[in-house]
């Protein structure tokens, strides 16, 4: 069998195109941009210092120059959100990267070796997969002190299983197709075929699943520093303002724990939402 | 049924031991000195650490020291809080039941709403199944900790209708009138969940050649549904509870959290700030025995439900 041959077994790959994302997938993809962007270019759109001390203007609401008024401590709180986004996300970034690259490595084995290799890991991807993640992060947060670094790690244990569980099934079926028995048979080595032939074609539903688990991770981190165990004060960080402004929501100021978590929720939405319509466009729901 | 049971038991124990030896393995690595956390970092003579070393066994070797903390649980002695200066079953006694009302509260309202949501919108379809799916969508990306602080704001502070943090005074009544926000809170999510599994099986089961058949034999609608569809259609929401469960029991953290309630979510949070160990290794155990035998319990429900699961594993 030839190369065009066995391509031909492949065959024809689906192109997708964009105008298939509908009007709510472009919203959320537009949404996510504007939060990346704030994300990287905060400090310096906020027109004024997000750690900036002022007792006098403490919950005080909207005056001009301060679209959304000041927290707790009378600090400007539209810098702070825009500030906030991006320990916001790069948590959410680093669990989502390392946890797609080890779910979809240990998925890939599991595909390919079959038999005990995979009944041994489906085994353990199951009860790690049902145990409560946020529970170990209390644990491992309690024995290493609370920052996020620790957070990501213990959220990483947790959301790697499931990650691994989701691509396993996927990848079992296109290791079974008939294009990777033709390049076994023409002797290509294993890590080559995989690498370059199969994971290829699980891209797009690796990426959808990635972003769509995003959605998921700025939430569980967001709830995290929420409850103290994750990114710490003074740093402006969306799940931390929730907090931060409870005691203000109680005295009937809201402004800071409704925009920190207004923010969270359409980031998570968006995530989901985008992720959800590019698994739709490239047929891999 | 006896050999399905009990390789279920088994799996469950192999389970919270693997937990509880995971934590204990996590401590043995923990950077620094254990006897740190015990004191929680406050100034203390060296004739007390002696007294703390030996009585948590910090010099035995590590096995004996598992050992010898899982024969404590099992004798009912939990250990001491160093944050709280008491005995850990001392501050668990009043706040199992307070968190056991909020997550059962929190179950019933899961499974009212997410069913009746469920299955209007799979038999209603057309605009009623789209409303219903796109709040569903939207509600299941709100955390607690955040619809938590919209419920306070709108239904406690606004309105008034409900008390906004606490648990009262005690009184039976009061009580489950101030857990009806946190409840709800907890229940959001997992009911959008729940409503979007449902819908998904009723209408599968709508489709299946048995249904078509029931329906040109001139068999009533209701009789259908309730017989045919919903019989079968339900099944789904029991393998999803495993899930569910898991999200009820660390949800508590948080709403407990947001509505100041003393229960066991709330403690386990405090503990962890403070670094207490011997207090969030006990209701880490609690919470992981809850979650096991719970699953074990639908387990079981499943094996009666279904003919299907019983042949498989007779």
């Amino acid at each position: 069998m030839s190369i065009a041959q066995a391509a031909a077994l492949v065959g024809p790959r689906k192109r997708s195109r964009l105008s298939h994302l509908g009007f709510l997938g472009w919203i959320a993809l537009a949404i996510i941009i504007l939060f990346a962007f704030i994300a990287i270019f905060g400090a310096a759109l906020a027109p004024h210092d997000p750690d900036s001390i002022d007792i006098a203007y403490a919950n005080v609401g909207p005056i001009p120059g301060h679209p959304l008024g000041f927290d707790e401590l009378g600090r400007d709180l539209f810098s702070r959100i825009l500030v906030g986004a991006r320990s916001s996300f790069i948590g959410p970034m680093m669990l989502v990267l390392i946890s797609t690259v080890l779910g979809t490595t240990l998925a890939l084995i599991a595909a390919w070796r079959r038999g005990w290799t995979d009944a041994g890991l489906s085994a353990a991807f199951d009860i790690a997969f049902a145990f409560p993640g946020l529970l170990l992060a209390i644990v491992l947060v309690t024995i290493f002190g609370p920052s996020l670094g620790i957070a990501v790690i213990a959220l990483t244990l947790a959301y790697t299983p499931g990650m691994a569980r989701l691509l396993r099934s996927t990848a079992l079926r296109e290791t079974g197709m008939e294009y990777v028995k033709a390049f076994r048979v023409m002797g290509y080595g294993d890590l080559r075929i995989v690498i370059r032939h199969v994971l290829p074609n699980l891209l797009p539903f690796i990426i959808a699943q990635a972003i769509i688990t995003f959605g998921y991770a700025t939430l569980d981190l967001g709830g995290l520093s929420f409850l103290g165990l994750g990114v710490q004060p003074p740093t402006a960080d969306w799940g931390a303002m929730v907090a931060a402004g409870a005691p203000g929501l109680l005295q009937g100021y809201p402004m800071q724990t409704l925009a920190a978590g207004s923010c969270l929720v359409l980031a998570a939405v968006s995530f989901g939402v985008l992720g959800d319509r590019l698994a739709r466009m490239w047929g891999v729901e | 049924m006896r050999s399905f049971l009990g390789r279920r038991i088994l799996l469950g124990l192999v389970t919270i031991l693997a937990i509880t030896l995971l934590v204990h393995t996590a401590l043995y690595l923990a950077p620094g000195d254990p006897v740190d956390f015990l004191t929680a970092g406050k100034p203390t003579t060296p004739e007390r650490l002696a007294a703390l070393r030996a009585e948590y066994n910090l010099d035995d070797p590590f096995f004996t020291r598992y050992f010898s903390w899982l024969g404590g649980v099992f004798s009912g002695d939990l250990g001491q809080s160093a944050s709280f200066n008491t005995d850990v079953s001392v501050l668990l006694e009043s706040r199992v039941p307070t968190t056991l009302y909020l997550v059962v509260m929190s179950f019933i309202m899961i499974m009212v709403f997410g069913l009746t949501l469920g299955i209007v919108a799979a038999l209603r379809g057309g605009a009623i199944d789209t409303a219903t799916m796109a709040t569903a969508t939207l509600v299941s990306s709100i955390p607690a900790f955040v619809s938590s602080f919209v419920l306070i704001n709108v239904f406690a502070l606004r309105l008034g209708w409900f008390p906004a943090i606490g648990i009262g005074d005690g009184n039976p009544i009061n009580t489950l009138w101030h857990l009806v926000l946190p409840s709800l809170a907890l229940a959001l999510g997992a009911s959008a969940f729940v409503a979007r599994t449902t819908r998904a099986s009723v209408r599968t089961e709508l489709s299946r050649d048995h249904v078509a058949t029931a329906t040109v034999r001139g068999i009533p609608r209701r009789l259908i549904i309730s017989r045919h569809v919903l019989r079968n259609g339900l099944l789904p929401i029991l393998s999803i509870s495993g899930l569910i469960l898991a999200g009820l029991i660390v949800g508590t953290a948080f709403v407990e959290q947001a509505f100041a309630i003393e229960g066991l979510g709330k403690l386990l949070v405090t503990a962890a700030r403070q670094q207490d160990l011997a207090v969030v290794q006990a209701v880490t155990l609690i919470l992981v025995v809850a979650f096991v035998v719970l699953n074990i319990l639908v387990d079981i429900l499943y094996w009666y439900l279904d003919p299907r699961v019983r042949s498989e594993s007779a």
